[in-house]
């Protein structure tokens, strides 16, 4: 690393007390550089000597994190202007010439302070959809059935999803005048509707997202796809997903 | 709601664009050849039920519907600048310029020829007439781009949603061949403008399309009505 690099970066955090968005207010953070370091190092720098770069005393900046290692999805936010998770936001890749980065809460979620949303939508959603398998009952009922190793597969890319938002958060049909539930909840669908024991509710699942709000609503921009930190094959679901709920929606009413 | 949107914008809506540009570019053959085709759609039975259930009515709902999605999105291109977001945006800015262009196209035409302004038999020479001014022929070609591109992008996201093309591969031959299908119904109707605009046409020679004998449109003889009344062309 050249020694200029090792200048203090400025971090730009955009800041609210009382998660009001209209009174929001932007604040400057000097942190010096260290090796290896990530915005959630950097985060825990400004928590500790909560000074702005003027010299000015003010409230730590608070946020949310757990896993420290992407899989947990709670430390989500907006870096540099676009959605991610801050603990593998590594610094010398986001500002390899000491650039100030710029911090900003999720804009699709009711804003709590500073950096923390609250995303129980995304799980209302999830309730909504019945995303488990029914197994709990008064008596064993055995092994389940087999999968074959190529739904395992399947199912495996869409099990990895963590309810962190990025998919939410990027998706312009997701804002304050249209009812869209995401792209997450939709590849939650296809992977509990995937599951043999699963299966027994597909129709219920597949309900609960023809509706409004549902599949439907979605505006095809795609970005889901481009920002899932996952890698889950987000577009896959929502196009299976459609295929689904149009057969259920079509044939089923001729059926029974 | 939603679906019924996605499908009306197909069939019956899309396919009406394509038969239309088609049908358009007949003019190119001359006079003649573009008067059978007038005169064919003119004796279609029922023509004004088929106008009216078959087009105008998923016409109309594509449309005002289509609008309020429009302005129910919020386009992010600046955060997020994938090629699929940038489409995402220009669907629904050329939805708005094509529903626009169709309500003047409506006027010029349809209208027109409703309150007998303009009768079917005169529709050559009055095309010749209306495109010679230079700004309607430009928004005719703007308006005519804006319709393709929002056909052949929808067509593309259709196949997509409604489960058809679900990999990626599937939907990146998706794209290659709605983008081909928009390129051939672009050059068809870009085509009949310039023809009707300038007499000429952009990509193929003159030879190729006037194999029936028909001679230049700007020619006086094929302008009886507008040697008849003033005009505003040339």
């Amino acid at each position: 690393m050249a020694e200029e690099n090792k200048r203090p970066i400025t971090f730009r955090i955009k800041r609210s007390l009382d998660g009001n968005r209209d009174s929001s207010t932007w604040e400057e953070f000097e942190v010096p550089w260290e090796p290896q370091m990530n915005v959630i190092s950097a985060l825990m720098a400004i928590q500790r000597k909560p000074k702005t770069k003027e010299g000015r005393e003010t409230p730590p900046v608070v946020w949310e994190q757990a896993c420290l290692e992407e899989v947990c999805g709670s430390c989500t936010m907006l870096i540099n202007g676009k959605v991610r998770q801050a603990c593998t936001a590594l610094i010398d890749s986001l500002s390899p010439n000491g650039e100030p980065v710029t911090i900003e809460p999720m804009t699709k979620f009711p804003l709590v302070r500073d950096l923390i949303v609250d995303r129980t939508r995304m799980f209302e959603n999830l309730k909504r959809a019945k995303a488990w398998i029914f197994i709990d009952g008064t008596h064993s009922l055995g092994p389940g059935p087999r999968v074959a190793p190529e739904v395992q597969e399947e199912a495996y890319s869409l099990s990895r999803c963590m309810t962190c938002g990025c998919c939410v958060e990027a998706c312009p049909n997701v804002n304050d005048a249209s009812p869209f539930m995401g792209p997450a909840v939709l590849s939650q669908v296809r992977l509990f509707n995937l599951h043999p024991s699963g299966k027994m509710n597909a129709g219920e699942r597949l309900d609960a997202v023809m509706g409004e709000g549902g599949v439907a609503d979605c505006g095809k921009a795609q970005n889901c796809v481009q920002v899932c930190p996952k890698e889950i094959p987000l577009t896959e679901s929502i196009a299976v997903i459609g295929r689904d709920t149009m057969k259920r929606a079509l044939f089923g009413w001729l059926l029974k | 709601m939603r679906r019924l949107h996605s499908l009306s914008g197909v069939v019956p809506v899309g396919a009406f664009l394509c038969v239309h540009l088609w049908t358009n570019s007949k003019a190119m053959l001359g006079p003649t050849s573009f008067g059978q085709a007038v005169e064919e759609i003119n004796h279609i039975p029922f023509l004004i039920v088929v106008e009216l259930a078959g087009i105008f009515l998923p016409l109309a709902f594509h449309a005002v519907y289509g609008v309020v999605l429009a302005f129910q999105s919020r386009p992010n291109v600046g955060a997020y600048g994938y090629t699929r977001n940038w489409l995402y945006t220009l669907q629904r800015i050329t939805g708005v310029i094509a529903f626009l262009f169709i309500i003047l196209h409506l006027k010029d035409f349809r209208v027109a020829k409703a309150l007998g302004l303009m009768r079917p038999e005169g529709f050559f020479f009055e095309l010749g007439n209306l495109l010679a001014v230079r700004w309607k022929a430009l928004v005719y070609l703007f308006g005519t781009t804006a319709s393709v591109f929002h056909f052949a992008n929808g067509l593309r996201t259709f196949l997509w949603s409604w489960g058809i093309t679900v990999s990626e591969r599937s939907q990146r031959f998706a794209t290659l061949a709605s983008a081909t299908l928009g390129a051939v119904l672009w050059l068809l109707g870009a085509n009949t403008i310039l023809f009707f605009a300038t007499g000429g046409s952009m990509m193929f020679p003159a030879s190729w399309v006037r194999a029936e004998g028909g001679r230049d449109p700007a020619d006086p003889a094929l302008h009886p009505v507008s040697s008849a009344s003033p005009s505003l062309s040339k």
